[in-house]
């Protein structure tokens, strides 16, 4: 008897570090326009890999964080490079000490995570500044993103983590 | 010592493989952030290419919220039913009297036309398209829609819906072009009120619209109704834009009539059908 070397639930599972990352790029640059005339800038596929690669510094080779950072900075009007920069210092810090940005308590990596998520808009904001001089920026707009994020943060972090678990009972 | 961890650090274990990729790709981030200050227009356009590459899967992708959508209208009509009838009846009796008026416009305006001997000008080819991307975030607002250069569209088209202007096209590519929205601070826009006629520029704030190159002496009026201008050669006359208000420090400013949130269907103008209509009417 031979097995069958095709584990469809094996390779949806280990691919679940990018499938997710992309399909959160998208969810995030196209538009829903459910909420009336509220809208605002999500940054969902940012959250999602900052997770991935918190949770587990493994689960995201370094070439592909590159490639999704670029296409998230493509497809949401970020700078080139600013996602990996930051996603890349993220790995630096988490692959030397795992528990860095990372608690057994939610609340702890919540608290680390708002600070991290601030400096990197704040930082973006004056990166934007620099590169251009006359642009104008939308403060509520700021504050709302950021409140957004945070908000999502929960159940992102609940998604990942069910399916860090998984990857983990794969490669184990 | 030192050797030896020098010779440990080149050692090619996966290890090491790993830190250097890791290394690569943050040196390259680096490199890409600094290339951005000099290369503004080439990250534009690099931009605009895979956005453009990429639109049939956003097409995809926005069937399930188009979906909510519907559904949403759907029950929002069931809910407020008799509302929404009585409104559009009112809406029907006023477009009935326009509609007639219009009409003795229209045969007045021909007679005079004959009289004159003035061909019939061009009828403007609207070109109905959906938002595909939205990468709008605090300091620009600006939407990719799915129709390009297939379809005959031109930078500086007019976008706009039901409620009036939206934005411009800025960058046009085969399948999708980008259109800067009027709220977007590098957006300037020639229009004139509709009552007192008085021309001016209108800049994005982000927010709303600021007042720009109103001539001395002029007199606006809150709630006045603000429309495009052909000044620029790029618009056409009449679109409405918005209204003037009060902003929060008592200026006055114009408050946009169409957002990006009201529907992901727009309607742009094609300019090729246009000029063959011309044609067509010139060879006649």
């Amino acid at each position: 008897m031979i097995d069958n070397p095709f584990n469809f639930k094996k390779l949806f599972i280990t691919s679940t570090p990018l499938t997710t990352t992309i399909l959160f790029i998208i969810i995030d640059a196209v538009p829903f326009y459910l909420f009336g005339d509220f809208s605002v800038k999500t940054q969902l596929s940012f959250i999602i890999a900052y997770l991935w690669i918190c949770l587990n510094p493994e689960s995201i080779r370094p070439i592909f964080l590159l490639i999704l950072g670029l296409l998230i900075d493509i497809l949401n009007n970020f700078l080139f490079g600013f996602t990996t920069f930051f996603l890349s210092l993220v790995l630096f810090i988490q692959k030397k000490d795992n528990t860095f940005l990372n608690s057994l308590d939610i609340k702890i990596t919540f608290v680390k995570f708002s600070f991290f998520i601030i400096f990197v808009n704040i930082f973006s904001s004056i990166f934007e500044k620099l590169s251009e001089i006359d642009l104008i920026f939308n403060i509520k707009d700021f504050f709302i993103i950021n409140l957004v994020s945070l908000l999502a943060f929960p159940f992102l972090f609940l998604i990942v983590r069910y399916y860090n678990k998984q990857l983990k009972i794969y490669v184990e | 010592m030192r050797k030896r961890s020098l010779s440990r650090f080149l050692k090619p274990t996966q290890l090491n493989y790993e830190f250097v990729e890791r290394f690569l790709v943050l040196l390259i981030s680096v490199v890409f952030i600094i290339v951005n200050f000099s290369k503004k227009e080439e990250q534009r356009y690099l931009r605009n290419h895979v956005v453009d590459f990429f639109s049939p899967i956003n097409i995809i992708f926005q069937i399930p919220g188009n979906q909510i959508n519907n559904l949403k209208d759907w029950t929002n009509n069931m809910v407020n039913l008799k509302e929404i009838n009585l409104e559009l009846e009112n809406k029907l009796l006023h477009a009935n009297n326009a509609l007639s008026e219009f009409y003795q416009l229209k045969v007045e305006n021909e007679e005079l036309r004959s009289l004159l001997n003035l061909q019939i000008p061009q009828t403007i080819n609207k070109v109905v398209s959906r938002i595909i991307l939205d990468p709008s975030d605090i300091h620009s607002s600006r939407v990719f829609i799915d129709v390009g250069s297939d379809e005959n569209i031109q930078i500086n088209s007019p976008v706009f819906n039901e409620n009036g202007l939206l934005g411009r096209v800025i960058d046009v590519k085969k399948k999708s072009s980008e259109v800067l929205l009027l709220i977007d601070s590098k957006s300037s826009v020639p229009v004139m009120t509709d009552t007192t006629k008085i021309k001016f520029f209108v800049e994005g704030n982000m927010e709303n619209l600021s007042i720009k190159h109103l001539p001395e002496n002029s007199i606006i009026y809150e709630n006045e109704l603000v429309i495009s201008t052909d000044v620029s050669g790029y618009f056409k006359k009449g679109i409405i834009v918005g209204k003037v208000v009060k902003d929060k420090t008592y200026n006055y400013a114009v408050l946009p009539s169409a957002k990006k949130t009201d529907s992901v269907y727009v309607m742009t103008v094609n300019y090729e059908d246009q000029k063959k209509i011309l044609l067509e009417n010139y060879n006649d």
